[in-house]
């Protein structure tokens, strides 16, 4: 009985994240009052024509020259033509024959080693409209809103056997593009989507199988799935001696499985030939180096770099650069005097539980490193309390306040004056003849109590340790 | 003088100098349109309401004490014009032509409207035109044909004819029209006006609803020389929402209108060995060459390169970029849809079927198929080939020489139906035209003399890209000559 | 001449083009495509083994734009006011299926 191993290849969508479309300049902002995103160019009407984003172009080179591309000195738009709704010209504008860059590969840590995965080329397009079928009429609507959002679209070579393959390469390649902020590439927002290519062939051939092509792929879960079924699929077709159709299949997630959307018989012939309206992209040598100074270190590089340096454990380093944004708001809170671990424990607890809590994204966040910094300050001094630092933190992470001024107008420093606290100590104790006896008697607990009273009458804006100090010295 | 005979730069200093207003002038203009339109129906949509309000609006502004910044921008305040129905305007219905957008109205307008609105000139209606531009003799026309106002049994050429016969009838200032094979030369010359193709990229594109993308251009129709230049002084210029529009120094058209041809060295051609030109058409361009040698030019005989591959490479190119162009009009957002479709497929088939007409259909086949797999080497990127022979060619010939006189047509106008049943005779009438629009040069025609009916004939300067002054040079004197009474 | 369309080409161009022909158009189509396509063949005379295609007769290059973003109201009202079948925000079509 033949074995057989699985060839898979990738195409890769995603979405960048720039102001405006890739040929006219609505928002790409994502919601919004369906239609109110467009403009005469993005919804195809008659006599529009299209103009290059530049920064799209920019994001589309930096994110080649980090996945180690030749970019092409020169390079062009051809349109792709097949009629279909959320396609408003019936044509979409895309790069076949001289994409912007080509090869490329990137290596993956995989099982104790490192894993070269080869890249075909990586080019631009523009991206289709949204289609949402309506229950009640049973008719279909069109949004406009994505179409023209800038993509580049990631083509591999078919290397890769299996699904953690796979799903190891996309996280890699989720982190660079991220640092770059090409993209945030979430699979489940649909800013990066993946379709999988997969074939069979014999265990250790040669020549490649007949390969079908997946879509609907909304998770690395069910990437893997995806590539699991349709291996034992093909393989089980082969074995009982039928041929594979070259076909797109759709999947399921729910049932786990696929279904045929277009088969052979209906391959487009596309009718590609060059964007007459767009003139052609010359990349010189000296642009394209300063794109690559711009790019940013990498995650591994950095969290190597970052553990050298602080002496953090790999856990803090890990949740510390899984997002550039937050490696660099804890390096530069470092760089102002900020204790590294002090620093790293905030981030990784009060910040990523609020960013979850409000949805904020880590490039949207309002925090600043000195504010942050000068908070850690207040609490080190002595001047706020544990409860209140939490406080002030969050109206930072809304609202971005300067610490200081809100601590000050929302009256919530530390009560230091030690006439006020003796006093209100002393009539703490007064009021609660009962507990002292208690504590005298041996409750420890009773002094939490008295502590708790005492925190109450100065409004809770006290040192805890200072007042239970006090309260034992009375005792 | 009537107003209608008036050049559009003399309106418009009559109105300067309120020897006549603004709103005069607009009634003037609806009145002949009104007494014309029955029988040569030049105008598919008039925008009577909005010319007048604009008429009285503009008629302040020349009365009060601030005039426009620019004096050369003010030459056309208050001078109505038409526009061909395949540039939007908005508000405005823009039909192309054709029953596919017979109630579409856009909600922008092209880059040229605008140019001329900002400068004063009044919009008075959209001019009829071959279906989608691909014509000779605007009898595609979903709407019916427009007439020759030489000879109402004529057409007035195409696909600009709606355009080039308003001009000639006195029912604007001018015109605009556009050429992508010769569709703003060639009607001006069977109407009598004169017809400029920019070169390609000087005038911007946004709005101009695509034939074929790489070589489209708007441009005047005019009554004279002079207008011409005026109106391509306000519509040459660079538009950020048009990426092959270009920016180049600005240039005095007005002033290159003198006619000084001295020292100019102009070719003569008269086509290859197979063309039939008209005896009157080889003899006025006879004439024209005599009458620019005896002005100071070096005129000589010159053959134009790849004469006989012009007009097929021509034809693959536009049909193959048609194709996609038209693959917008699918009945989805706008446009005519058959509301009987039972499935989408469906949809788009009897849309286009039904609202399409036969030219159009067929230039979309034979663009369909030079672009399809497996064809695509053979007849397409084999045309762009082609192209760079030709252009390397011409850029060849305008080292020797600085114009090109040509006729603008083998014939003047032909009679309804005399292409009828043979696309490639009405196709291969473009010889001429065509080579302007394969290699982006500019060219006008201009009037010269008559043949035998009556019937104006048009010839035809073509020049090096961005040199439109020299055009205009060679174009000034030929009319002279020809005002002046010579027997031409 | 050689005849290089066929019935089942211009069927195939048809699909593709999104057009329906009758029987009866379907020659006659047939018969004037292919004269024009022979037409059209003649520039296979022209010697063009060194010769590179010609894409655009400008010289330009690296033409963009600022990626800056522009909004203004009533956008979704200019898409809806040509479209044959609206529901809501949105223009309808029959239900597409994938």
């Amino acid at each position: 009985m033949t074995t057989y191993e699985t060839v898979v290849g990738l195409e890769i969508h995603v979405e960048l994240s720039t102001e405006s479309k890739l040929f006219c300049s609505c928002p790409t902002a994502f919601g919004g009052r369906p239609n109110s995103h467009t403009c005469p160019v993005c919804t195809g009407m008659p006599g529009t024509l299209p103009v290059l984003n530049r920064r799209a172009l920019e994001l589309a080179v930096a994110v080649g020259l980090a996945l180690h591309c030749h970019i092409a000195e020169v390079s062009v738009f051809d349109r792709k033509n097949y009629f279909y709704p959320d396609n408003p010209q019936n044509y979409q504008i895309s790069q076949l024959y001289h994409p912007i860059c080509q090869e490329g590969y990137l290596d993956v840590p995989l099982d104790g080693e490192v894993k070269r995965f080869c890249l075909q080329e990586i080019h631009l397009e523009e991206d289709a409209g949204k289609l949402i079928h309506d229950e009640s009429s049973g008719r279909t609507l069109i949004d406009y809103n994505r179409a023209g959002v800038p993509l580049i679209e990631i083509v591999t070579k078919p290397v890769f056997g299996s699904g953690r393959e796979v799903v190891a390469f996309l996280e890699e390649l989720k982190g660079i593009i991220g640092y770059i902020g090409a993209s945030d590439c979430r699979i489940q927002e649909g800013s990066m989507r993946v379709d999988v290519n997969l074939s069979v062939r014999p265990l250790g051939g040669r020549e490649l199988g007949t390969r079908t092509e997946m879509k609907n792929l909304a998770s690395f879960h069910a990437i893997c799935a995806a590539i699991q079924e349709e291996s034992r699929r093909q393989t089980e077709l082969l074995a009982q001696g039928e041929t594979i159709r070259m076909e797109t299949r759709r999947w399921d997630e729910g049932k786990n499985c696929s279904y045929p959307m277009r088969s052979k018989e209906e391959q487009r012939d596309y009718r590609y030939y060059p964007e007459p309206d767009i003139p052609r992209i010359e990349m010189s040598r000296e642009w394209v180096e300063d794109i690559r100074r711009s790019l940013p270190e990498f995650r591994r590089e950095r969290a190597k770099r970052i553990q050298r340096m602080y002496a953090l454990p790999e856990l803090d380093v890990t949740i510390l650069t899984e997002e550039r944004e937050l490696a660099d708001l804890f390096e530069m809170t470092v760089a102002l005097g900020g204790q590294p671990k002090k620093v790293s424990n905030w981030i990784m607890g009060e910040l990523l539980r609020l960013m979850k809590e409000y949805n904020v994204p880590p490039r949207a966040l309002k925090l600043s490193a000195d504010h942050f910094f000068r908070l850690l300050c207040m609490l080190e001094d002595g001047r706020i309390t544990q409860t209140t630092a939490k406080e002030i933190f969050g109206s930072m992470f809304r609202h971005g306040v300067d610490p200081e001024e809100f601590a000050a107008e929302h009256d919530l420093l530390v009560e230091r004056d030690e006439e006020l606290l003796t006093e209100t100590v002393q009539r703490v104790l007064t009021e609660n003849e009962k507990s002292v006896a208690d504590y005298l008697s041996g409750k420890e607990k009773a002094l939490g109590f008295l502590v708790g009273q005492t925190m109450k009458a100065l409004g809770g804006k006290a040192d805890p340790n200072r007042v239970r100090e006090l309260l034992k010295r009375r005792l | 003088m009537q107003l209608e005979q008036m050049s559009a730069l003399e309106l418009g200093e009559a109105i300067a100098a309120g020897r006549v207003t603004i709103p005069e002038v607009v009634s003037a203009t609806f009145s002949e349109i009104r007494s014309r339109e029955e029988s040569l129906h030049c105008f598919l949509t008039l925008a009577e309401q909005s010319a007048r309000q604009q008429a009285v609006r503009l008629q302040a502004i020349v009365e009060s004490e601030n005039p426009f910044e620019k004096p050369e921008e003010g030459l056309l305040v208050g001078v109505p014009f038409a526009v061909k129905d395949n540039l939007c305007t908005k508000g405005l219905r823009t039909t192309c032509g054709s029953a596919m957008l017979e109630h579409f109205v856009p909600t922008y307008s092209a880059g040229v409207v605008n140019l001329l609105e900002k400068a004063g000139a009044v919009l008075v209606g959209k001019t009829n035109m071959d279906e989608f531009a691909f014509g000779s003799t605007t009898e595609t026309s979903c709407f019916g044909p427009t007439r020759n106002p030489i000879d109402p049994e004529r057409v007035p050429g195409g696909s600009s004819g709606g355009s080039a016969a308003a001009v000639a009838a006195g029912e604007c200032g001018f015109a605009i029209g556009t050429d992508t094979g010769g569709s703003i030369r060639q009607p001006a010359a069977y109407c009598g006006v004169v017809g400029l193709k920019p070169t390609y990229g000087l005038v911007s594109r946004y709005g101009l609803i695509a034939y074929a993308s790489s070589m489209d251009q708007a441009g005047p129709l005019t009554r004279d020389v002079r207008d011409c230049a005026a109106v391509l002084q306000v519509i040459a210029k660079k538009d950020g929402l048009d990426s092959t529009s270009v920016e180049t120094e600005p240039k005095d058209y007005l002033k290159a209108c003198v006619g000084d041809v001295r020292g100019l060295r102009i070719g003569l051609a008269d086509g290859a060995p197979d063309t039939k030109l008209q005896p009157e058409v080889a003899g006025a361009l006879e004439r024209a060459g005599d009458c620019l040698r005896e002005a100071g030019a070096e005129v000589e005989r010159v053959q134009l390169p790849y004469l006989e591959y012009m007009v097929p490479a021509y034809y693959t190119l536009a049909c193959a970029e048609a194709s996609s162009n038209l693959e917008r009009f699918d009945g989805v957002k706008y446009g005519y849809r058959d509301k009987t479709a039972r499935n989408l497929s469906d949809l788009y088939e009897r849309s286009r079927t039904e609202a399409f007409g036969p030219e159009v259909k067929r230039r979309i086949l034979l663009g369909t198929y030079v672009l399809s797999a497996g064809f695509y080497d053979q007849y397409y990127l084999k045309a762009l080939k082609a192209r760079r022979k030709i252009k390397e060619a011409y850029d060849s010939l305008y080292t020797q020489y600085d114009l090109i006189l040509c006729p603008t047509a083998p014939t003047t106008a032909p009679k309804f139906g005399a292409y009828s049943g043979d696309t490639l005779a009405m196709y291969q009438s473009d010889l001429f035209t065509v080579p302007a629009n394969l290699t982006g040069c500019p060219a006008i025609s201009v009037p010269f003399g008559e043949d035998a009916d009556g019937l104006p004939i048009g010839l035809q300067l073509m020049g090096r890209a961005f040199e439109e002054p020299l055009l205009f040079q060679g174009a000034a004197l030929l009319e002279t000559e020809r005002k002046g009474g010579r027997s031409v | 001449m050689e005849e290089r369309i066929d019935q089942d080409t211009i069927q195939r161009l048809c699909g593709q083009a999104k057009l329906t022909l009758s029987p009866e158009e379907g020659e006659s189509v047939r018969k004037e495509i292919d004269r024009v396509i022979g037409y059209f063949a003649k520039i296979e005379e022209l010697d063009t083994t060194e010769t590179l295609p010609l894409f655009s007769v400008q010289d330009q290059s690296n033409v963009f734009r600022v990626d800056e973003a522009q909004e203004y109201a009533g956008r979704t009202e200019d898409v809806l006011s040509n479209a044959p079948e609206k529901k809501g925000d949105f223009p309808v079509v029959p239900k597409v299926v994938s």
